[in-house]
């Protein structure tokens, strides 16, 4: 299993390698990092702005320019940023810790619901239960993240107001005081922090994921080997657990790892609703400045997280069914 | 009387289109989608604002003559909701149309040929849907030619859509090609454009056109995030995400601002979605489990 995933993560090295040639390519062509120098009024000195071009490494073709940004990369450099006092690699690692909270416990949060929601609606399919929950799904899966983030936002804001308390924090994903407080303390305030985005964020994928659990479920409900399993006298309770829903659970595994890209992006949204400071910020501040090697930085890490959950995924399918074995 | 016992043959799409009719939350939204079509292309024509007009009256809560109100600058929603509407749906059909183009070809001639083409074009695929999109997009909408331009935006989200609408079209062409009707087409002396043309594309028009269906929801979804992110439709120029967006600090003060252009755009990936499920039962009726 080991060696199977290490195997898989050097195949990745290829596809990794192409998507962030892309990535660079199509930001540092579509953009001019210099143009607020160009545009400034009086006009910058050609001194800086040669400076300048020289410091971002702009007089090179876009080969050359990927290549010196790659073998950076490799060595821990991220190379410069437009504002020449930012640290990419250093920010890159501050706001992904940040992000990568938010999505990893929204997918597993999704994931819980999902799973209960897809295994209820199938065992009682057409039951009032299967009914609404279909509906729910439908609406949560037609709204927009940010409408989500923004309701769920205000809500809170006029809870908070009506009790007079703090119950739920809106904004930013730590307090101002956090340095000052205990190490329990600042667990809690990271948590309290957590709450609403990771509702907002789970909450989309939740409605596309229940369905596929429930159909999932029907399908191996209905097949001749859970019959079988009935008629040896195995109990209901045994039969869903051990038999249906391991088997239900691997189309899940499939969507959730397709879905992971999709789920970064809305974090980025929800971030900006919420006025965190994590790859959401990043990557817009970097989109705003043109900073090719930074927006290309925070692509190069989205396709790593999104290529490892896709290998999680791979390895997971062989926990769940048997039949399957990475040699 | 023989006629009494002589059946009519039904074509293929009347099958479809009576299945289709028999889906009621399909045709509810379909009554409701093109209701919502009419608001936004006819409705500018009679009602007497337009989505730039400056009245008098300053931040109003919905009236009669301000249906869902009017905003601190004294834009009347209503007529703004009607212009979103328009840009956001034009924006997102043509990312669907751009989508469902590429992807079907790209995922046809995949399936096809099969062997190394296939593998090389579905590891392209694979690099594309490695980025998130709204990244992608977010950083070259911002930039770039045209630069807030609609058909920009639709260009840049087609051109991130169509790998998932490769990967179903490549499936179906790989599923069709093994089954017994095509090798009878094809022992029958049938040559590779009438058995594409003829027997491949029919039988994948069904999953094609749900595809492009949930493509537009996806598409109203994704051009509103832009907006929502200040790099997709800009001001003067509206849409419903721009309007969601421009409008997220009145979620407490003056609701309607914000509530009127998010159930629109909810309204309208929920209306498509609908449609959707009903189109996908009335080309695939063994996937529909009887329904009570």
């Amino acid at each position: 299993m080991f060696a199977y995933v290490v195997r898989r993560m050097l195949a990745a090295i290829p596809v990794l390698i192409i998507a962030s040639f892309l990535a660079y390519a199509l930001v540092a062509l579509s953009g001019d990092p210099l143009e607020p120098l160009k545009l400034r009024n009086p006009p910058a000195p050609q001194q800086t702005i040669d400076l300048e071009t020289q410091r971002l490494d702009l007089d090179d073709n876009i080969f050359v320019r990927y290549w010196h940004w790659l073998t950076g990369v490799l060595h821990g450099d991220f190379g410069q940023s437009v504002q020449s006092s930012y640290d990419i690699g250093a920010n890159l690692g501050r706001a992904s810790a940040v992000t990568l909270r938010l999505v990893l416990v929204a997918v597993l949060l999704a994931l819980v619901l999902a799973v209960l929601t897809g295994v209820f609606s199938a065992v009682r399919q057409y039951s009032r239960f299967d009914y609404t929950m279909t509906f729910v799904g439908f609406v949560f899966l037609a709204m927009p993240s940010f409408w989500i983030a923004i309701v769920l936002k205000d809500l809170a804001v006029r809870y908070n107001k009506a009790t007079g308390t703090t119950v739920f924090y809106t904004i930013g994903e730590t307090s101002q005081n956090y340095a000052s407080l205990s190490p329990i303390g600042k667990f809690g305030d990271i948590l309290g922090h957590l709450v609403l985005p990771t509702i907002a964020l789970a909450l989309i994928s939740y409605a596309a994921w229940s369905r596929y659990q429930r159909a999932a479920m029907l399908e191996v409900l209905n097949s001749d080997y859970v019959r079988l399993a009935r008629a040896k006298g195995l109990t209901w309770r045994k039969v869903l657990i051990r038999h249906v829903l391991r088997t239900a659970l691997i189309p899940l595994v499939t969507v959730t790892a397709l879905d992971i890209a999709g789920i970064l992006g809305g974090a980025i949204i929800t971030e900006t609703v919420f006025n965190w400071n994590g790859l959401g910020r990043m990557l817009l501040t970097g989109v705003a400045r043109a900073d090719t090697n930074a927006v290309a930085g925070w692509l190069l890490l989205a396709g790593i997280v999104v290529i490892a959950f896709n290998v999680i995924a791979d390895a997971l399918y062989a926990v769940l069914d048997p039949r399957i074995r990475h040699e | 009387m023989s006629s009494e016992f002589t059946f009519r043959e039904r074509t293929q799409t009347e099958l479809v289109l009576r299945r289709f009719l028999r889906h009621k939350a399909a045709v509810i939204s379909l009554v409701l989608f093109l209701l919502v079509v009419l608001f936004a292309y006819a409705g500018p024509l009679i009602w007497q604002y337009n989505y730039d007009t400056i009245t008098d009256d300053l931040s109003q809560s919905p009236s009669f003559g301000h249906p869902f109100g009017t905003d601190m600058i004294g834009h009347d929603t209503f007529a703004q909701v009607m212009r979103g509407t328009q840009q956001s749906l034009k924006i997102a059909l043509a990312i669907a149309l751009i989508g469902t183009v590429l992807g079907s070809l790209w995922g046809a001639v995949a399936g096809l040929y099969r062997g190394k083409l296939d593998f090389l074009m579905m590891r392209i695929v694979d690099i594309v849907l490695t980025l998130p999109t709204i990244a992608v997009a977010a950083a070259v909408a911002a930039q770039g030619v045209g630069r807030s331009q609609w058909w920009a935006i639709a260009v840049i989200l087609g051109a991130l859509t169509w790998p998932y609408v490769s990967r179903v079209v490549r499936g179906v062409v790989l599923s069709l090609r093994e089954q017994e009707f095509i090798e009878a087409a094809r022992a029958l002396g049938g040559g590779n454009a009438r058995i594409v043309l003829r027997h491949l594309l029919p039988n994948a028009l069904g999953a094609i056109t749900v595809t492009a269906t949930l493509t537009i929801a996806a598409g109203i979804l994704g051009e509103a995030a832009l907006s929502f992110l200040g790099v997709g439709v800009q001001a003067p120029d509206t849409s419903l995400g721009l309007l969601v967006s421009l409008n997220r600090d009145a979620v407490n003060t003056r609701p309607w601002l914000f509530y009127f252009p998010g159930l629109f755009i909810i309204l309208i990936a929920l209306t498509i979605n609908f449609i959707g499920d009903g189109l996908r039962d009335a080309f695939d009726p063994k996937q529909t489990r009887v329904r009570q």
